[in-house]
């Protein structure tokens, strides 16, 4: 049970620290993606494979996102 | 009888709320042009996403010294002396007629173990020779087991899983999971294999070991590292010695070579 409260506790304050800190949503999407990828990695040996299946959605979603960021920034460097 | 309103669905609703939270803080701060809103909107979304998964978890709630545990072994300590048995337990792995592996009590000291007439629904072991009578119990830990296998899927049939740092990853990663112990080490030299480890709460091993029964059949932490480390050295175990000096546990086990 600790291990689900550590990553709330931590999720929660780097989400109210991002959004008070960062003016710009995509650099604040890309730092929520880090920040749940090192706690992914972290505590997720510690969920049971359910739990594991179910935040990998998560990831999914949040890579398919980081995709469209990078994508769209290849775009804006070729457009000059 | 209906039950009322749990701690779970306190946390779903809370979960919920905090999505839908999230979703009008995003659309009020699109609108708004407000950049710090549509942040927090996310945030508060993914966040509510996440503690929706965690409810749909089923939740750990283990007590080593709970009355259900104690009034289980005081019946196994009843069969025990019912029968007179004075030798240590022997661990059986898992097998085709022994899904879930046993703690088999010989009722004579110079034993033989015949697997051959031990099955699922095996209580007493009879048979015509005296040296392989005796008792089958199941082995307290095989929930443990279970769990272990749930969280980790180790079967110990692949190479990389036949490894002993597999094994002690296995075993450190289940007693730190419970929050029942940690510092697991194995050492197996020849047909001797001594377990030893950490472990947090130590007032029923005392209980145990003042009444002899952990030898004979081992609490549910003793008894899922017997059973995993038979499992992963396929290997009928008997518990030679299980002692406790200063919270730290050290069980001894010995192969048995001659199984029928």
């Amino acid at each position: 049970m600790k291990y689900k409260l550590i990553f709330l506790i931590v999720i929660m304050s780097s989400v109210i620290l991002f959004s008070v800190l960062i003016n710009e949503v995509k650099l604040f999407l890309i730092l929520l993606l880090i920040t749940y990828l090192l706690l992914y990695s972290l505590l997720g040996p510690y969920f049971n494979k359910r739990i594991q299946n179910n935040l990998d959605m998560i990831l999914y979603f949040y890579i398919g996102v980081f995709i469209v960021i990078v994508f769209q920034k290849v775009i804006e460097i070729l457009s000059g | 009888m209906k039950k009322g309103i749990n701690n779970r669905d306190v946390k779903r609703v809370t979960s919920l709320l905090l999505i839908i939270f999230g979703v009008i803080l995003l659309i009020n701060g699109y609108l708004q042009g407000v950049v710090h809103l549509i942040n927090l909107g996310i945030g508060l979304t993914v966040v509510g996403w996440i503690l929706l998964i965690f409810t749909f978890s089923r939740c750990i709630d283990y007590n080593i010294v709970s009355h259900v545990l104690s009034d289980y072994i005081e019946l196994v300590k009843r069969w025990i002396r019912a029968f007179d048995i004075k030798t240590g337990g022997v661990v059986i792995p898992p097998r085709e007629n022994l899904r879930d592996g046993g703690i088999y009590l010989p009722f004579h000291e110079r034993y033989k173990v015949n697997l051959s007439i031990m099955d699922y629904n095996t209580l007493l072991v009879n048979s015509d020779s005296r040296d392989e009578r005796g008792l089958l119990l199941p082995p307290l830990g095989r929930g443990l087991r279970k769990l272990l296998i749930e969280y980790r899927g180790s079967s110990y049939t692949s190479p990389e899983e036949r490894d002993i740092s597999y094994l002690l990853e296995d075993l450190e990663y289940l007693l730190n999971l419970l929050e029942i112990g940690s510092d697991v080490k194995v050492e197996i030299e020849g047909d001797t294999v001594v377990i030893s480890y950490r472990i947090e709460d130590h007032t029923l091993c005392k209980r145990l070991q003042r009444e002899d029964l952990c030898r004979k059949y081992p609490c549910p932490v003793c008894g899922v590292l017997v059973l995993t480390v038979a499992e992963f050295l396929n290997k009928v175990l008997k518990i030679e010695e299980i002692k406790n000096e200063n919270k730290r546990v050290f069980i001894k086990l010995k192969v048995i070579r001659d199984v029928l």
